[in-house]
């Protein structure tokens, strides 16, 4: 876990999104302290509050004093349209700049699509 | 957590590690004792079945209770800088206690081995033999006080030359702690021959006279203590902590 | 303010005829776990010994919390260095050795000494030369934590303990760090089970600073390239390349000093870009070339 390239506490953020994405997390759901992260992963405190403060800072997470860390209201529409819209940046544009130089044109994408898509 | 609460008094950790070397000391000199006694009274009882007792059997326990406890300090020394270094305290505590732990070990020697001499002497008395001590130990050796002051003396310069040739081996290594020890250890045959009636130009029953021997004696060994606590000091205020492998 | 900070400034240490540090500058934050990592001989041991007074620098200056450390008995209290060999009284009981450190340490917990003592499975009535290396080490790390020290040296601890020592080590480092926060420098020549617990990281070689910076920054700067063996070529000119490996017609190279578009050429060239492990990073920027074998010897 968490070996990939973005720094630590990014990774941390971006495992806690995807929770919150997929569901696994529900709004007002409370989340690991950051103690229980640290001790929990071995990683340094500090490094784990640096991602937390980014996802309090975002809206994904809000701070209730005494308690502990909570998932926000409206944080999964939150983060679904950011993703939506990296998405295109991230995944389809490369994508299309894959087929122009493969000479697949827009059509034959999007028929293959709707084939792995099936039926609805 | 508070910076502060990590201040500390001098006087305590000098306290600390006198008490501690000093405890250590005394453990070793009970056995030490309870050893001289059995071997006294064993020696006692075999002269007495072979031939006829005519001096003190104890007085030859001196010459132990001088080098023991000089070289249990040269030991401790090398092997307790460390340790009081790595437990967060300071040199000057190390050397301070090193020398209160000393005088307090010799001050404990020479009272146990007056003491004992004092009780050798009443058995002999009740027991008819004659008690006198070979050695010639001080100008008036059958007196108490003269034993006590010139024994405990002697013990303080031998117990803090063990401190100062154990630090100068940790400082200067094997082969100038070799070199040196003619100054380092040398002194304590010279306080025997201040104690002494009959040591040629180093004994102090001919000084000024010849009127208070032993006040001439004991001033000339407490310089030399004095002397050598001060080297002891100076080095080991300077001294690092060896890189010891496992 | 929680735990000492560390100012090194031009430290030099000169073993007779041998530098074992040459006018090394660096500094450390308080409250800070921070690794101080090297090869063995490049000087991390003399550095620690320097801070914790073990001994004293040729020359440089060195200010623990504001203060020289040298017979400082305030910055020495609060100072405690466990090197690998530990420097405890080899004929103690481990019971007596606490007792000791009980009375010497003003924070000193027993109750986290006897809760260490019992989860590396030491023996209170054994004495250190009883002890194998690992855990002559176990108890170099109950008498370095347990001292609860503002400046808690811990050199090459972790080396000789087995695995569920080590973790056990680095989650007693974690829950009583959160708890008691204190400057923490962890020394090693491996850091791949602790980098993750480090915030910031010294790099010492051959006795001087390789590189000084937060773990983040260090780790972020390394980069593998991977693909085609051209276009990594054509992808690394120009850059500092610490290490090459090749299979069959793919190529990847490990760079050092990311830059901000690394990605976006990546993804425009088909290549793939991958993390370095801090100590693969830290292997790669202390490796001296291989001298070459004479001749005949080989």
């Amino acid at each position: 876990m968490f070996d990939g390239r973005d720094p630590l506490y990014v990774q941390i953020a971006d495992q806690i999104r995807s929770d919150v994405l997929t569901g696994a997390l529900r709004a007002e759901e409370q989340v690991m302290s950051t103690t229980q992260y640290a001790t929990t992963f071995r990683i340094n405190p500090a490094t784990a509050a640096k991602a937390f403060t980014e996802l309090v800072d975002e809206g994904v997470l809000y701070k209730r004093r005494g308690i502990g860390m909570f998932v926000a209201e409206g944080a999964r529409e939150q983060l679904l349209a950011q993703r939506r819209a990296s998405f295109f940046a991230e995944v389809v544009e490369p994508m299309l700049e894959q087929a122009r130089v493969l000479d697949i044109g827009v059509d034959e994408i999007v028929d293959k699509l709707r084939e792995k898509e099936g039926p609805r | 957590m508070s910076i502060d609460t990590a201040r500390r008094p001098t006087t305590s950790s000098v306290r600390a590690t006198a008490s501690w070397l000093l405890w250590m000391n005394l453990y070793l000199a009970a056995w030490f004792w309870i050893l001289a006694i059995v071997a006294v009274t064993v020696g006692l009882v075999v002269i007495n079945q072979v031939g006829e007792v005519n001096n003190s059997v104890l007085a030859f326990a001196r010459q132990g209770a001088v080098w023991f406890p000089f070289s249990v300090l040269i030991a401790t020394t090398a092997a307790y800088l460390p340790v009081h270094i790595a437990a967060g305290l300071t040199r000057r505590s190390l050397a301070l206690g090193s020398l209160v732990a000393a005088t307090g070990t010799a001050l404990a020697y020479g009272l146990v081995f007056t003491g004992l001499l004092l009780v050798e002497r009443a058995v002999f008395d009740a027991l008819g033999w004659q008690w006198r001590i070979l050695e010639d130990l001080t100008p008036a050796e059958t007196e108490p006080l003269t034993m006590l002051v010139g024994t405990t003396l002697l013990f303080v310069v031998a117990y803090v030359s063990g401190l100062l040739v154990g630090i100068t081996y940790q400082r200067a290594g094997g082969w100038w702690g070799t070199v040196s020890l003619p100054l380092t250890a040398g002194p304590i045959l010279l306080v025997f021959a201040l104690f002494a009636q009959d040591a040629g130009p180093f004994s102090t029953s001919e000084w000024f006279g010849g009127d208070q021997p032993l006040l001439v004696a004991s001033f000339a060994a407490l310089l030399i203590a004095g002397a050598m606590a001060f080297a002891f000091d100076r080095l080991t205020r300077g001294a690092s902590v060896p890189n010891r492998t496992a | 303010m929680s735990g000492f900070g560390v100012e090194v400034r031009d430290l030099t240490a000169r073993y007779d005829t041998t530098v074992a540090l040459d006018a090394v500058s660096f500094t450390i934050r308080p409250g800070v776990i921070t690794g101080l990592l090297g090869r063995n001989g490049s000087g991390k041991t003399t550095a620690l010994s320097v801070l914790a007074a073990f001994r004293r620098a040729t020359s440089g200056t060195v200010l623990v919390d504001g203060e020289d450390p040298w017979e400082n008995e305030r910055v020495l209290s609060g100072t405690c260095l466990v090197r690998e060999s530990g420097d405890v009284a080899l004929d103690q009981k481990l019971k007596e050795t606490l007792d000791f450190l009980g009375d010497r340490r003003p924070l000193f917990s027993r109750e986290l000494a006897d809760t260490l003592m019992d989860r590396f499975e030491l023996d209170p009535l054994t004495k250190p030369n009883k002890l194998s290396r690992g855990k002559r080490s176990a108890f170099g790390v109950v008498v370095g934590l347990a001292s609860r020290t503002p400046l808690t040296l811990l050199d090459e601890v972790h080396l000789g303990m087995d695995a569920p020592s080590r973790y056990a080590f680095y989650d007693a480092l974690l829950t009583d760090w959160l708890e008691h926060p204190r400057t923490i420098v962890l020394s090693s020549h491996l850091i791949g089970e602790v980098e993750r617990l480090l915030e910031d990281v010294v790099v010492l070689d051959r006795g001087t600073v390789l590189t000084a910076s937060d773990a983040e920054t260090l780790r972020s700067g390394g980069v593998t390239v991977t693909g085609p063996a051209e276009a990594v070529e054509a992808f690394v000119v120009g850059r500092q390349v610490v290490a090459r490996q090749q299979l069959g017609r793919t190529a990847q190279a490990t760079l050092v000093g990311a830059r901000d578009d690394d990605a976006s050429r990546a993804r425009q060239h088909g290549l793939e870009l991958g993390p370095v492990a801090l100590q693969d990073l830290f292997v790669h920027l202390t490796d001296r070339p291989v001298p070459a074998i004479p001749e005949e010897s080989r």
